[in-house]
């Protein structure tokens, strides 16, 4: 059985990986107020899907505020739906 | 939410719960319904006013209106984009970028229709003729907007563009067959077949989109 990508399969990762798939873009503010997560841990995971090219950041100013934008790549949509194919044989196996 | 490993369930849990927290961003209705009353209650008082009130005036005051009317609605759709809540962050969802892209499309549209109405109105001897069929273009520019902006929020609504679409038709044909040639009778066919058309088009969906918002 294939294994699951362990860049996904953390809660706060496939969280943002998930939301991300729903929409064109979200701001840092809205990933954090949905996922009810630190900034600072959001921040962490952020920089690893990115590093993975699974997500890409655009960080701008806007009016004295800082703002990440984030949107999910090709290969990260290609990710997710490798891991939810893996989760499906998984718990078909169950 | 921390970052730690979970098991294949809580995986699963997790996708659908974002994926669900994340349609609940629908497309506000607002827009739709202050352009629909703006829309009705204008209509009928300035279209009242030029087939009742026999002034010169009143073609420039309908032309006003509709100036207005384009006016609101850019403002509707430059508020919409500027003055997004941001106390819990943006999100554009596909369906938002669609519907905005719509609205763009036709508040663009109606601008273009106005320049160049005002040069036809300078030089057309009949110019309630000429505002009837400016009313009945602007019209099927509503049409257009709200057709694309059905298919981007909920693919049932499309059934009131299609009322819409067949309204127009008949009430087009109706004019041309009977043979009414002056301008204040196309005038007062328009503003019924306008009145008609926000309603149907503007003030309908938007309550109905507003429901489903607050569900």
């Amino acid at each position: 059985m294939r294994e699951l990508d362990p860049l996904l399969h953390s809660q706060l990762r496939l969280a943002i990986m998930s939301i991300l798939l729903g929409v064109e873009s979200a701001d840092f503010v809205y990933l954090r107020t949905q996922t009810e997560s630190t900034a600072g841990n959001l921040s962490i995971q952020i920089e690893k899907l990115s590093e993975a090219e699974y997500i890409n950041v655009v960080k701008y100013s806007d009016g004295g505020r800082s703002r990440t934008i984030c949107s999910i790549t090709d290969k990260g949509r290609d990710a997710m739906a490798v891991y939810a194919e893996t989760l499906r044989s998984y718990l078909k196996g169950l | 939410m921390e970052e730690k490993n979970i098991n294949e369930k809580e995986s699963l849990e997790i996708i659908s719960r974002m994926i669900q927290n994340t349609r609940k961003n629908k497309v506000s209705a607002k827009p739709y319904l202050w352009l629909g009353y703006t829309a009705a209650v204008g209509s009928v008082i300035v279209n009242a006013l030029t087939i009742f009130v026999d002034s010169p005036w009143c073609a420039i005051v309908n032309y006003g209106f509709f100036t207005v009317l384009v006016t609101i609605a850019f403002l509707w759709f430059m508020i919409g984009i500027i003055c997004r809540s941001r106390a819990n962050g943006i999100a554009v969802s596909y369906i938002e970028k669609l519907n905005n892209a719509s609205w763009g499309f036709v508040v663009i549209f109606m601008l273009l229709l106005l320049l160049v109405s005002q040069r036809f109105i300078q030089q057309s001897e009949d110019k309630l003729l000429v505002l009837g069929i400016m009313q009945f273009v602007l019209a099927c520019i509503l049409y257009a907007g709200n057709y694309f902006s059905t298919i981007a929020i909920n693919e049932k609504y499309k059934v009131f563009s299609w009322v819409n679409c067949f309204a127009i038709g008949t009430l087009f044909g109706l004019g041309s067959n009977i043979g009414l040639k002056d301008g204040r009778t196309v005038l007062i066919m328009f503003s019924i077949e306008l009145l008609f058309i926000i309603i149907v088009t503007l003030i309908v969906p938007g309550h109905k989109i507003r429901k489903e918002n607050v569900k």
